[in-house]
């Protein structure tokens, strides 16, 4: 029979590596960490260098304020930071970093040496310490700044070490981490190179475009455009059309106070306020900024810092669905239709570290022009996206209320003769197969109908091909159009207006459901009763702990109620408000409206495709149908000629 | 029943018993009223139709008029299946066999009976206990627009085979949503009538139904499941 253990307090080179496994867990993290310290010193350049994938070696140097060597020697040490203070500055972190860990965790798991010099010295320190031991301190001879060097990293902890993958994954996952960083400070020139060659370059770039040119290439940074809500929390950024979507999240760069973070509320609201213009399980790219009072999120609850929790998650995720919802209403998204008139975004350049969007005081930061204002921060002003007013996305006064107002506006006249959309099916008036190829005059609409000539109003339209295509000409390309997929995304705007118009239809249940409820559930419920109906609910107590569901909205018939109103439950305790019912309807709409759309095979006559037309021109996200698929695809002459072998 | 409610006084009234009744079952109102509901509904046919009555307080019992009488509302249960859908068709009034009858569609006893219906949903699986089934949400439901019209077509293509004289040639299959039926304990029955020349006949009683494709429009119309 073993002998019990007895219970003896750690050696602190094993308290130590412990807490270097929450901090430091492969190579990128301590890249990571470092890299976060020198933007925290205010460096405009940090350089990092890494070998072997960064197993043999790590070495990151910048030229921020550096350090005397009384704080190098505490630095290296556990909980020691010059970010914090006291309880209460943990309330409101403007930093990167303020644990005071990584520093010492790094040291504990590898040969580890920081040298460092501040503006005051003449010479620096430099410690030198393997696997956590007493450090070695020297003078050095070098530039203000600081230079951590990290060899062998995790050649005390064998167990940690093998589960390193391949060169190339740590190296990626190092490529990521870099390029994050220098998506939220597009000011700071950083470098990144491998066994001695340069693999990114990342300039001091005052406009945020160049730098996405950099990180997204040169034909998503060409076709994103800005978005902004001005009101706290404040967003800025830059969102790609729904024609650029990736399979995965990777492109979806979001940074808190300039901190770069998953927040699945922020993700969510980016992917709400897509909603039907991407097909499913699709997403886009975005650098999309927040800032919130620092006292307003808490940074402290991982220690890798990727995630936050907001004291009002709903008011966060609202201003990005606002500020992404209103770019897309303001886009139409049709090929070849930004050309030349690219979006220049907000203005940067008054953006002294680079940071974008640091929660604190915005009032006065500075003007447009970058002059300073009483506070002297060098912080991204959201406010000074004031000045791009007009260029793009934001081209409306922000105003509370004026985008519900002005989306509502916009789409009550698109909309108001789509009712008299009747298409009569049975009537063959196609001339596409005539054979004669000559393009016709379509049918006059009125003018009140057609508004401005829009892109679809331009085209001269030449006649139905596969019984599905409507097949137009411009000046210089031919255009086909998916007569179903423009008719669906009508249908879908009709549904989802009535919607937004709080004109819901209710729908009464046969047999009501009795729901059982819990009493937090119960409390919820009652507490939110009249929103509940305003979502088209009946909902009354039936029994002790007991409601019963009696009607719910028409457009969600289908959708089991019980399960609904508990989901409804859940998110309403998790954000203070509903987004599930958001989520249903989009799926819903898209697919009522698919099932009330006009189908291949309907000989469409020109009166149709007129109207089709001029409602086209007047619905925002007319180039895509509520699933996502492209309603016009653009062959261009030069495309044409190509494929004929001419020039 | 023993604990008949008194009448309602007005539609709200009668809204909200109707709210308050519903998803409760057939033996919690029995017990309501103060009656043990039989085992099922052989034998009982009208056992549920007098239930609802006493519970929301209808007066008219077997007159011919409106089951609430003050107000001008029908009650009439619907049977539902396990898909959602009427069960059985639903009685309207009986037919007068009188030839000389020129009663025009307004003053007729079926757009009397129908113009205001109450119509209550009732679970009708068989499989299901009478005690344990449930009662649905009930609507309180005007004839008018396309499904008046509807019923008027069959209505009058009725009546002109009985002005004509012609009552025995009606079959069950005729009216597409209002239809002609014996309505009799047995084929025994006799109804002493007038044909079109003025003599006397005796013919089969008949009333009139609505086919379960018209109240089956009345659910989908306004309920989903």
């Amino acid at each position: 029979m073993c002998a019990r253990p007895t219970i003896r307090r750690l050696p602190e080179t094993v308290i130590d590596q412990i807490a270097a496994g929450e901090v430091v867990e492969r190579p990128a993290s301590v890249i990571k960490e470092l890299l976060e310290n020198a933007l925290d010193a205010g460096a405009t350049r940090v350089q990092v260098d890494v070998e072997g994938g960064g197993r043999q070696r790590i070495r990151i140097l910048d030229n921020g304020t550096g350090m005397s060597a009384d704080e190098a020697r505490l630095a290296i040490e556990r909980h020691a930071t010059s970010k914090l203070t006291c309880f209460d500055d943990l309330q409101r972190i403007a930093t990167l970093g303020f644990r005071g860990e990584a520093l010492a965790s790094i040291r504990s798991v590898s040969r580890f040496t920081l040298s460092t010099r501040d503006a005051a010295a003449t010479l620096g320190t430099r410690l030198a310490s393997d696997g956590g031991a007493a450090p070695l301190v020297s003078e050095v001879a070098m530039n203000r700044g600081t230079e951590i060097d990290v060899r062998d990293l995790f050649y005390n902890v064998p167990a940690r070490l093998k589960f390193l993958k391949k060169e190339k994954t740590e190296l990626g996952w190092i490529a990521e981490i870099v390029q994050r960083y220098a998506l939220g400070y597009p000011t700071v020139h950083i470098t990144l190179s491998h066994n001695g060659r340069e693999l990114a370059s990342y300039p001091c770039d005052i406009d945020l475009r160049q730098r996405l040119h950099t990180i997204f290439g040169p034909k998503v940074a060409a076709s994103m455009v800005a978005i902004e809500q001005p009101i706290p929390p404040r967003v800025l950024g830059f969102i790609s059309p729904p024609t650029l979507s990736k399979n995965n999240t990777s492109g979806l760069y979001s940074f808190v106070n300039g901190r770069f973070v998953r927040d699945p509320t922020i993700q969510k609201a980016i992917q709400n306020a897509y909603g039907s213009l991407l097909e499913t399980r699709r997403y886009p790219y975005a650098a999309i900024f927040v800032s919130v009072e620092p006292a307003l999120v808490d940074v402290n609850v991982h220690p890798m810092k990727h995630e936050v929790r907001f004291a009002d998650s709903g008011s966060v995720y609202h201003a990005v669905h606002r500020a992404v919802t209103a770019a897309l209403a303001e886009s139409a998204w049709l090929s070849g239709a930004n050309d030349g008139r690219s979006d220049p975004g907000p203005d940067f350049t008054s953006v002294a570290d680079g940071r974008l969007g640091v929660g604190a005081d915005f009032a006065g930061l500075r003007d447009a022009r970058g002059h300073t204002g009483p506070l002297g921060a060098n912080r991204m002003a959201p406010s000074e996206l004031g000045t791009v007013a007009g260029r793009g996305a934001s081209r409306y006064s922000a105003r509370p209320g004026d985008y519900a107002e002005r989306l509502r506006g916009r789409r009550d006249v698109a909309l108001r003769e789509l009712a008299e959309l009747q298409y009569r099916p049975g009537r063959d008036t196609s001339r596409a197969a005539s054979g004669d190829g000559a393009s016709r005059q379509l049918p006059l609409v009125r003018g009140d109908e057609l508004g401005a000539r829009g892109f679809y109003g331009s085209l001269r339209y030449v006649g139905q091909v596969l019984d599905c295509y409507l097949v137009c000409e411009s000046g210089d390309a031919v255009h086909l159009i998916d007569q179903h997929a423009a008719h669906e995304r009508l249908t879908y705007e009709r549904l989802r207006r009535q919607f937004l118009a709080r004109e819901v239809a209710r729908q009464r249940l046969l047999f009501p459901v009795n729901v059982a409820l819990t009493q937090r559930e119960e409390g919820l419920l009652e507490e939110n009763l009249s929103t509940f109906e305003r979502l088209g609910f009946e909902i009354a107590r039936f029994g002790p702990e007991t409601h019963a569901i009696k009607e719910i909205p028409a457009l969600l018939g289908g959708v089991e109620p019980e399960a609904l109103l508990r989901d409804l439950l859940y998110d309403a305790i998790a954000f203070g408000h509903s987004r599930i019912l958001d989520d249903h309807l989009d799926a819903l709409l898209s697919k009522m409206a698919c099932h009330s759309s006009i189908r291949a095979g309907h000989k469409i006559r020109d009166e149709e495709v007129a109207r089709l037309f001029a409602e086209l021109d007047r619905i925002d996200f007319s180039a895509n149908c509520p699933h996502g698929r492209p309603i016009v695809v653009t062959l261009s002459a030069g495309e044409i000629l190509h494929r004929f072998n001419r020039s | 029943m023993r604990d008949h409610r008194p009448p309602p006084t007005d539609e709200a009234e009668l809204l909200r018993r109707v709210a308050a009744i519903a998803g409760r079952t057939v033996a919690e109102l029995a017990a309501s009223v103060g009656v043990v509901p039989p085992e099922n509904l052989s034998g009982h046919k009208g056992f549920l139709g007098d239930l609802l009555e006493a519970c929301l307080g209808a007066s008219a019992g077997s007159r011919d008029e409106p089951d609430f009488t003050e107000l001008g509302i029908e009650l009439k249960t619907l049977p539902i299946d396990a898909r959602g859908r009427p069960r059985e068709s639903t009685y309207v009034c009986r037919v007068v066999h009188d030839a000389r009858d020129q009663q025009q569609w307004p003053q007729s006893r079926v757009w009397r009976k129908l113009a205001r219906v109450l119509w209550i949903p009732v679970d009708g699986e068989p499989r299901l206990p009478l005690a344990s089934r449930r009662i649905g949400c009930g609507l309180l439901w005007r004839l008018e627009g396309e499904l008046e019209a509807l019923v008027r077509a069959d209505w009058e293509q009725h009546q002109e085979l009985i002005r004509h004289g012609q009552i025995d040639a009606i079959r069950a299959r005729d009216g597409r949503y209002l239809q002609v039926r014996p309505k009799a304990a047995n084929s025994a029955a006799r109804l002493e009538s007038v044909d079109r020349h003025g003599v006397r006949i005796e013919t089969l009683p008949r009333g009139y139904y609505l086919r379960t494709a018209f109240t089956r429009l009345v659910v989908e119309r306004y309920h989903t499941l």
